[in-house]
């Protein structure tokens, strides 16, 4: 009698992960080769538009500006930030951790709103308090420029950046610096000679993801479109044609390139990675390096923090604030103040009935798929020794490099290819779908760290003593597991309740949620609407975000003391 | 040459303040191969992070030269670049994006006792080709084993032609063999250069065959500062006792002490023994007697004084090899015996004990008594 192994249960639900991994490389490929949505007949019709579209080259140098003019505010924000955090004597590092981590919550889309109400050049609160709009003749700002793009995105995607720094910094042995201040070399050369050199891959790392982040992102294009194209931009434009049918060949051969220039940059740190190997760390003790005291650079540290809130955190909320209680856009004049009341967040409840359900069926659906695949795919890849294991692994580390708006598009192609037999296109579980198969790269990459913490003796120690692998599974992997878990469950909430990518590109227009709510009601323009349920969502997400550092301590990485 | 007055420094540790150093004096000479000796977490690395200005004394004064370095009083702190010394680290804290020859050359060139450009190769080939590593010389360091690693450290140190040159457990990531063999070489190369050497170690053996003089610490303080063999045959206390090398202590108090010599009277009998110098012990005080397991005789030789010896049963035998060990009662007093591997005593059996008076030492009790432990290897 042959019964089922429990362990395949483990091996079907990574499969099934793998999947849908697949699926978010390929959906575009398949998408691109077909001139129609019959998928079967294949030609390369859509490159060659792509390709002869006498706009191209320029659309490329300016999703190239974009990444790297986003990443160059992110780090000349999150280096000194990181440093101030793992590296000194900074009197408000607990101010300046909570800050980054509420930031982390602020969906980027809400704060591109806020900058657009602030800065439009034809009703900007600001031009308009300046009384240089378009009407007047030249506007003092105008929001709708790629340099606005890069200072917003590069502002929003500080504090991931900071995080990711602060275990690179935390790691450094602090001998080397010791080593060379002792042979007489004085601290700023120690600095440029020792320190640099040794954390180059880590600001390299960090920089290609988030240049890579920068690019893809659709959050802020989607609300500021600058004049000219960015390939996200080709993209939505393929999708959501003047004649309303979705060019998915174009959206793809696009998605394609854009991909293509992700995976490029990943390449590229890889093998620099692989160069630097030879800065791995050598043998013997290391030492916990010691913290700068910043004496009366203190205030230079403070006010390098205050000019980061300030343009990203306290300027779009108070800008929210004064939008939510006015009927229409207007300076905060005496007159304005006449016609302040709380309708905006009276009306934001009642549109927030339907779409708030919703968001909640997304959440809890992104968080169960993503959670339950990565667990598997963490297990085998961690695990299992199985052949399958590195191709797992290989694939996870490559799904990040696949962009939202390319993982809509595979999706969306995905599922008008098997509707006849599956009608998931139009519904909230594609969304999901697609959602959780974005999340799924994160989480088993946060869990993988977690499951190479634990050592394999302890569940060698239960096989020993007679377990079998499922109860070792179930007995000792996920409850040691389970604070990684946890965290990953929130942070996945977080980032799906917040996500308009997905949802604005996938739209099924009888199911919306909180995030094209917030951008239907701005376009529409019900902007006191728009406002308030833009703050509704922000205070909803800064408390899970806390509520997520505070439980689990991980948002922390490094920062525990090691002593 | 180093002068170290009232040294106090303390550390946090989460809420507390702890006190890694209480009022350390110390003086090591010219040429003096000065060795700090103590347990884990004794303050021995601190005293040589203050020495090397990585760590800020909160009390006391550190000369070199007669030159203040540091005094917290006044509040000068020279800071290390511009310290006349070098150090070697535990670590070896080779910088891994350097090859040996720029590890060495670094410092000459950037720091503040570089040399003429022209003159930094003859000087780093100089110390590679002293230690014997020069073939390594355009090598990465990652690539070295630890003792190749240790050579770099070193040659890196005294490329710098230092007033004083510490080292900071340089031996203890090093398997047993390659300790040994390095001991001997370092204490040969130290004294070819006549360097001014503090070196940091807990292994006793390492201390005692390579200090010309050995400070032995304990919670922050310097419990006794002497030549090797005065430590270990004339340990001032308990602490100092257990710590460097295996002694008996059998408890009991003080009938009589003049200078040098005690009788300590135990549950066993009255015996004679020697004291360190410079230690007072008041009669009727509380002490222990103080013998090495190899220094006890048995079975007594027939004409050995009775007030010598004591009777003892046999509770177990260890075969060591080259010696036989072997554990003893004396009444409720443990002893252990270490012998030729010839001799034979069965267990169970009763036997005479003799302690020879010049072998036997009386040590006072370690101000708070705490376990001491040796088998942890760092601070």
């Amino acid at each position: 009698m042959t019964r089922l192994n429990p362990l395949s249960l483990i091996y079907g639900g990574a499969l099934i992960g793998l999947t849908f991994i697949v699926i978010s490389l390929a959906g575009n490929i398949v998408g691109s080769l077909t001139s129609d949505t019959q998928f079967n007949r294949f030609t390369l019709d859509a490159y060659s538009r792509l390709l002869s579209d006498p706009g191209l080259p320029a659309t490329l140098l300016r999703t190239l500006a974009l990444g790297f003019g986003s990443i160059s505010v992110t780090l000349a924000f999150a280096i000194p930030f990181a440093w101030l955090l793992a590296r000194t004597d900074f009197k408000w590092k607990t101010g300046l951790f909570t800050l980054l981590a509420a930031k982390l919550a602020i969906p980027g889309f809400i704060t591109a709103m806020a900058y657009v109400w602030l800065f439009n050049p034809s009703a900007g609160l600001v031009n308009a308090l300046l009384g240089q709009t378009n009407y007047t003749g030249e506007p003092a700002f105008d929001v709708y420029q790629i340099k606005w793009l890069c200072l917003l995105q590069g502002l929003v995607l500080v504090p991931g950046a900071a995080f990711m720094l602060i275990p690179a910094l935390r790691n450094l042995d602090g001998s080397l610096e010791e080593a060379a201040r002792v042979a007489g070399v004085p601290a700023w050369k120690t600095f440029r000679h020792i320190v640099m050199p040794l954390l180059a891959p880590g600001i390299l790392a960090v920089g290609v993801f988030y240049f890579v982040v920068a690019v893809e992102m659709f959050d802020f294009v989607a609300i500021i479109a600058p004049p000219g194209d960015v390939l996200v931009l080709t993209i939505y434009e393929a999708l959501n044609t003047v004649d309303g049918l979705p060019d998915y060949g174009l959206a793809g051969a696009a998605g394609v390139l854009l991909f293509a220039l992700s995976a490029g940059a990943i390449l590229f740190y890889v093998r620099f990675l692989r160069q630097a190997k030879k800065y791995a760390v050598l043998g013997g003790k290391r030492r916990d390096p010691g913290l700068v005291r910043l004496g009366k650079w203190q205030r230079a540290a403070s006010a390098l923090v205050i000019l980061w809130v300030t343009l990203s955190v306290g300027l779009p909320v108070v800008t929210l604030l004064w939008v939510a209680v006015v009927p229409f856009i207007q300076p905060p004049t005496f007159a304005a103040l006449d016609s302040v009341s709380l309708y905006g967040f009276l009306d934001g409840l009642a549109y927030l009935r339907e779409p708030l359900t919703n968001t909640a069926i997304v959440m809890a659906g992104t968080i169960s798929m993503a959670l339950t695949f990565a667990i598997c795919l963490t297990w085998v890849v961690t695990r299992s020794r199985s052949t399958i294991a590195p191709w797992a692994d290989a694939l996870v580390f490559l799904a990040p490099a696949v962009p939202a708006i390319v993982t809509a598009t595979a999706f969306q192609v995905m599922g008008i290819a098997v509707y006849q037999w599956l009608p998931l296109y139009g519904t909230l579980w594609l969304i999901m779908a697609a959602m959780g198969t974005r999340m799924l790269a994160y989480c088993t990459r946060t869990m993988n760290a977690a499951a190479l913490q634990i050592h394999p003796e302890l569940e060698e120690a239960a096989w020993v003593a007679g377990l079998s692998r499922w109860r070792t599974f179930t007995g000792v992997f996920l409850p040691l597991m389970a604070p990684a878990i946890f965290y990953a469950a929130l942070m996945v909430g977080m980032l799906a309740a917040r996500d308009l990518t997905l949802p604005l590109i996938m739209n099924s227009a009888g199911t919306p949620l909180v995030s094209v709510l917030i951008f239907d009601l701005q376009t529409n323009g019900e902007t006191a609407s728009a406002a308030a349920v833009a703050l509704y969502m922000i205070v909803v997400l800064v408390l899970l975000a806390l509520t997520a550092r505070r439980l689990t301590g991980m948002a922390e990485p490094g920062l525990e003391p090691t002593r | 040459m180093i002068t170290v007055r009232g040294l106090t420094a303390t550390y946090r540790l989460g809420r507390d303040t702890v006190t890694a150093l209480d009022g350390v004096d110390l003086d090591v000479e010219p040429g003096q191969v000065f060795v700090l000796l103590g347990p884990s977490g004794c303050g021995k690395t601190t005293l040589l992070r203050c020495l090397a200005g990585l760590e800020t004394p909160v009390a006391g004064q550190i000369e070199i030269d007669g030159i203040p370095l540091s005094d917290a009083a006044t509040g000068l702190f020279v800071p290390p670049e511009d310290r006349p010394l070098a150090m070697v680290f535990q670590s070896y804290a080779m910088w891994p994006h350097m090859s040996v020859f720029d590890n060495v050359a670094f410092p000459l060139k950037a720091g503040r006792r570089r040399l003429p450009s022209n003159e930094v190769d003859g000087r780093v080939d100089e110390v590679l080709s002293l230690l014997g590593i020069d073939h390594l010389s355009a090598r990465s360091v990652t690539t070295l084993s630890g003792g190749q690693q240790q050579r770099v450290g070193l040659a890196r140190a005294i490329a710098l032609r230092p007033r004083v040159l510490l080292m900071d457990e340089p031996l203890s990531n090093l398997d047993f063999r390659l300790q040994v063999e390095l001991r001997g070489q370092l204490l040969a190369l130290m004294h070819e250069l006549n360097l001014t050497t503090v070196h940091v170690t807990h292994n006793q053996a390492e201390a005692l065959e390579m200090g010309d003089r050995i400070a032995v610490m304990d919670a922050g303080h310097v419990v006794q500062t002497d030549d090797p063999e005065s430590i270990y045959h004339r340990p001032v206390d308990e602490h100092v006792a257990r710590f460097v090398g295996d002694m008996n202590l059998i408890p009991g108090s003080v009938a009589r002490w003049s200078e040098g010599t005690a009788q300590v009277q135990t549950a066993s009998g009255m015996f004679l023994a020697m004291t360190a110098e410079n230690i007072s012990l008041p009669e009727g005080a509380r002490c222990f007697l103080g013998i090495r397991p190899a220094d006890l005789v048995v079975p007594a030789p027939t004409d050995a004084p009775p007030e010598t010896c004591l009777t003892a049963t046999v509770t177990d035998r260890r075969f060591q090899g080259d010696r036989m060990m072997f554990g003893l009662k004396a009444g409720n007093d443990p002893l252990e015996i270490s012998t030729h591997h010839s001799v034979r005593l069965s267990v169970g059996s009763e036997v005479r004990v003799h302690i020879p008076p010049d072998s036997a030492i009386a040590v006072k009790p370690s101000p708070q008594t705490r376990p001491t432990d040796q088998s942890d290897d760092g601070d």
